[in-house]
């Protein structure tokens, strides 16, 4: 494994380790999840140049619309958790705990 | 909901799953999954009601962990092998990566917690959908890759769900919470089955759509969302509530419905792949589910009174029902006999 | 096989599109007839199977079962009038459903060649017999009755669907006739012992054997009288006739398995009848009464010879009989005085004496008096067993002894002695629950001239 693999493999488990296990607000949950898509646009954007596919170029770029329309969804979804919560603690959301 | 929003994301819903289900690059199906994603988060928290708000951003954040984990494992198992062809997963690391992603978008155990909070949060109908078509494109995900899957996991992974399933759906009042419960043990059934025999594991999922559409669309008929509701929904609607206990036990696969078909096949399957062990456990914990559907069913018609009681009704409404229900409802019970045209089909 | 299905199936429609007052008289005719023809089935061949087609065929053992299950649908039909009676025509027409939708698949599985569609018809009775006992029953106790009930049938049959399947893989067919002349291979290694238990079980907890029988009390004391007659002349009898098809199968593995299930067995005829001595509820004492019965059938059918199989022929023939005769008149003195406690349905003779007749003659049948088919099973049975083992004659000697005692006891107590003083007045019998009875006591008294007819043997 190249220093290349380690910085983006454990850049997205870090982040993923940081949405599963830090939980108190939902904009450090959107952070994390903003930051595991950033290192699959890296890791996606460094692919065609290692194995030169210059038609793969495009996709990180879908990829990364993909992820600010994901972005746009949550912060939308902060607004809403912050006017019926009234914070966007993520230990506010118990109501539908079995 | 405004209609024009409410067509958009419809439609959306629909141009995702054929998206991801017609796909043949890790790419692709990942964006189909990301649209549904995205197209059924408004239909959830339609109603701004804080369960709803709660629904959608629980199902937001694990929607879009599980697609970044399947965008991820694909991509590590593009480094190895250079390949982005769905069939052609081939690194064992991403193999579990993937299972693990498609486990939290299907709702398998250990990953299943979201799934019972989600459709509690959630109306009928959208339950309904969160049920079955968002399903979909995960399932045909797993059945494209089911040749490079690792067995030992998978079955370990259907038994804890079957196992969990029954088990945590044996206390719940909520019928929305009992059918994400036996959402959870049939998928059990199917993941067990996904390496030996995908097709088989296909009809399961047709066949559980049509069980489980007849359901919710019945209990949509009448509004129930608890017990006690259905308790006294008889008034309303005598007949549906009639058939809904005939789906109900459907449902739970007791012969001659048509709920016993995927079972029946699926044991047979198992037996001739030398896991009869894995056979008899699972089809013992299917009668956990059986419990709680035969107390739906107790509600639902078989504990009326032999004579009309006293106790408070619901207001009788001479409400129009769908049509679809008499149709999904009288299929979702009398298929079994057809078994083999099914069989040759798939 | 479609000559009975085919119109068993066409009463649907006949119990839903009846005229009002015609309902009962159109679907107990219907069901008489089909009765009628299907007497034709006893008439023996040269041939083991008669009526063989593919996925059915009527053999020795099952002719006479499929006879009793057709003749005895009238009978549930005409017994359940009365208590149906204040109920609106719809639930009428519902209850009427529930009982016919039975009758195809307890055929189907006493007919089927399939061992796979005997399974499917077996389970499928489950859920209309569920339906009758608990929706149709009167105490708030007919939940747990209805749990029981399919718990105790699923758990077992579950395993016997998988290990099916794996003689399926194995030998490649499931095809009695075929089967019994493959003689499959279960041999004496471990997984062959499970898969012969697994194969029994179901049926033991069907027929049931003393141990796994805590349901069939349970489920007799709370279903109405169509359910208890079912219960005890027809899915009994299913239990029992699972138990002689798969034995057939099992080939050296039985005489090892037999063991434990003849001391249950037994045992269990002799515990079953003490417990009915000390029975308050009358439906319960014949519920456990049958059971004792059917440990004699269990036991007969596990030493698999000839006199021990037609010995369990005929006794559950006519313990099909006898037992839904005991209900039947279980059920008259329900309707009347509303209670099951033997104490409070004391000495109803001088109040119904024709209907101590036939109290009279169901008792003695049930005791096995001399002429009666009961007597020729009962010493059937006990000779194979003291030709199989010479100490079981102290067991069933014994349990005869008891059986007789118990039905006695019921006698006494339902009818002889001083009438209670707060019975004063009770409806009289009525025509109805004559030719009920009438209709119990005539196939027994007929086969006893022409026993042949439902000993099994060819």
């Amino acid at each position: 494994m190249s220093l290349l693999h380690l910085c983006f493999y454990s850049a997205f488990t870090l982040s993923g380790l940081g949405l599963a296990f830090h939980r108190t607000h939902f904009i450090s949950a959107l952070l994390c999840l903003e930051s595991m898509m950033l290192s699959l646009y890296v890791a996606l954007s460094i692919w065609p140049i290692q194995t030169q596919t210059p038609s793969f170029t495009l996709i990180p770029v879908l990829m990364l619309a993909f992820s600010a329309c994901e972005a746009g969804t949550g912060l939308a979804m902060l607004v809403s958790s912050t006017r019926t919560h009234g914070s966007d603690h993520l230990h506010n959301l118990n109501l539908l705990q079995c | 909901m405004n209609p024009h929003a409410k067509l958009i994301c419809t439609l959306s819903l629909i141009t995702g799953s054929t998206i991801t289900i017609s796909s043949n690059h890790w790419v692709m199906a990942w964006t189909g999954l990301e649209i549904n994603t995205l197209a059924i988060i408004p239909l959830i928290s339609k109603s701004h009601h804080p369960r709803a708000v709660e629904a959608s951003i629980k199902y937001f954040l694990v929607q879009a962990a599980a697609s970044a984990l399947l965008l991820f494992s694909s991509m590590s198992n593009a480094w190895t092998t250079g390949q982005w062809d769905i069939t052609q997963l081939t690194n064992p690391t991403s193999c579990l990566l993937l299972t693990a992603a498609i486990a939290i978008k299907l709702g398998l155990a250990p990953f299943h917690f979201w799934f019972p909070e989600v459709l509690q949060g959630t109306s009928l109908t959208t339950a309904l959908l969160l049920s079955t078509v968002m399903k979909f494109p995960p399932m045909t995900i797993l059945f494209m890759t089911s040749s490079s899957l690792n067995p030992t996991m998978l079955t370990t992974l259907a038994l804890i769900s079957a196992t969990l399933g029954g088990w945590m759906g044996l206390n719940q009042t909520q019928t929305r919470k009992i059918l994400a419960f036996s959402s959870i043990s049939h998928m059990g059934w199917m993941a067990v089955i996904i390496i030996y025999d995908p097709k088989l594991s296909i009809l399961t999922f047709y066949l559980y759509v049509l069980m489980t559409a007849a359901v919710f669309l019945s209990l949509n008929t009448t509004k129930t969302l608890k017990l006690s509701t259905m308790m006294t929904s008889w008034t309303k609607t005598p007949v549906l509530n009639a058939t809904l206990m005939l789906a109900l036990l459907s449902l739970a696969g007791l012969p001659p419905l048509t709920g016993f078909m995927p079972k029946w096949l699926i044991l047979q399957e198992l037996t001739k792949q030398e896991m009869t062990v894995t056979a008899v456990i699972i089809s013992m914990l299917s009668l956990l589910g059986l419990f709680f559907y035969l107390r739906l069913a107790y509600y639902a018609t078989i504990t009326l009174p032999p004579n009309s009681a006293n106790h408070m009704k619901q207001w009788h409404i001479n409400k129009h029902t769908n049509p679809m229900t008499a149709i999904l409802t009288s299929l979702s019970t009398t298929l079994l006999p057809l078994s083999p045209m099914m069989l040759t089909s798939i | 096989m479609l000559k009975i299905i085919i119109p068993t199936i066409m009463l649907l429609p006949t119990a839903l599109l009846s005229p009002k007052n015609l309902i009962w008289t159109n679907t107990t005719t219907h069901s008489l007839l089909i009765a009628a023809i299907s007497l034709q089935w006893l008439h023996p061949t040269y041939f083991p199977h008669k009526n063989l087609s593919q996925w059915a065929g009527v053999d020795q053992i099952s002719a006479p079962l499929l006879v009793l299950s057709c003749w005895l649908l009238p009978l549930m039909l005409m017994a359940s009038q009365n208590h149906l009676q204040q109920e609106p025509m719809v639930r009428k027409r519902i209850f009427i459903t529930t009982l016919i939708t039975i009758q195809p698949f307890i055929i189907l599985a006493f007919s089927a060649t399939e061992v796979i569609l005997f399974y499917i018809s077996f389970e499928a009775t489950l859920i209309p017999t569920l339906i009758l006992i608990t929706r149709w029953g009167n105490q708030p106790e007919r939940l747990s009755a209805g749990i029981y009930l399919l718990f105790y049938t699923l758990i077992s049959s579950l395993p016997l669907l998988v290990t099916l399947l794996h003689l399926h893989t194995q030998t490649g067919t499931l095809h009695l006739p075929t089967l019994e002349l493959m003689h499959p291979s279960l041999t004496l290694s471990w997984t062959g012992t499970l898969s012969g238990l697994a194969l029994l079980m179901t049926f033991m907890v069907k027929a049931p054997l003393y141990g796994l029988h805590l349901w069939l009390p349970k489920a007799h004391v709370e279903a109405p009288i169509a359910g208890s007659m079912l219960l005890a002349a027809l899915l009994l009898k299913l239990g029992g006739y699972g138990i002689m098809r798969v034995t057939m199968l099992m080939g050296p593995l039985t005489s090892y398995l037999c063991f434990p299930f003849m001391t249950l067995a037994l045992w269990g005829a002799l515990m079953t009848s003490s417990i009915c001595l000390r029975q308050t509820d009358l439906k319960s004492l014949i519920a456990y009464s049958s059971v004792s019965h059917m440990g004699l059938v269990i036991a007969a059918s596990m030493i698999q010879t000839d006199w021990s199989f037609s010995g369990a022929m005929i006794l559950m023939i006519s313990h099909g009989l006898t037992s839904s005769m005991l209900f039947c008149l279980a059920n008259t003195n329900y309707e009347r005085t509303h209670s099951r406690i033997l104490l409070l349905t004391r000495g109803l003779q001088p109040l119904l004496p024709l209907m101590s007749t036939w109290w009279l003659l169901a008792n003695l049948t049930n005791m096995a008096l001399p002429p009666t088919t009961n007597l020729m099973a009962e010493l059937t049975i006990m000779t194979a067993l003291f030709n199989w083992s010479m100490p079981t004659i102290i067991l069933t000697g014994l349990a005869t002894l008891l059986t007789a005692s118990y039905t006695l006891f019921m006698l006494l107590m339902t009818q002889r002695g001083t009438s209670p003083s707060y019975i004063t007045s009770i409806p009289n019998s009525n025509t109805r629950e004559h030719l009920l009875m009438t209709l119990h006591i005539l196939p027994m008294l007929l086969l006893m001239l022409k026993p042949e007819l439902i000993s099994g043997t060819i």
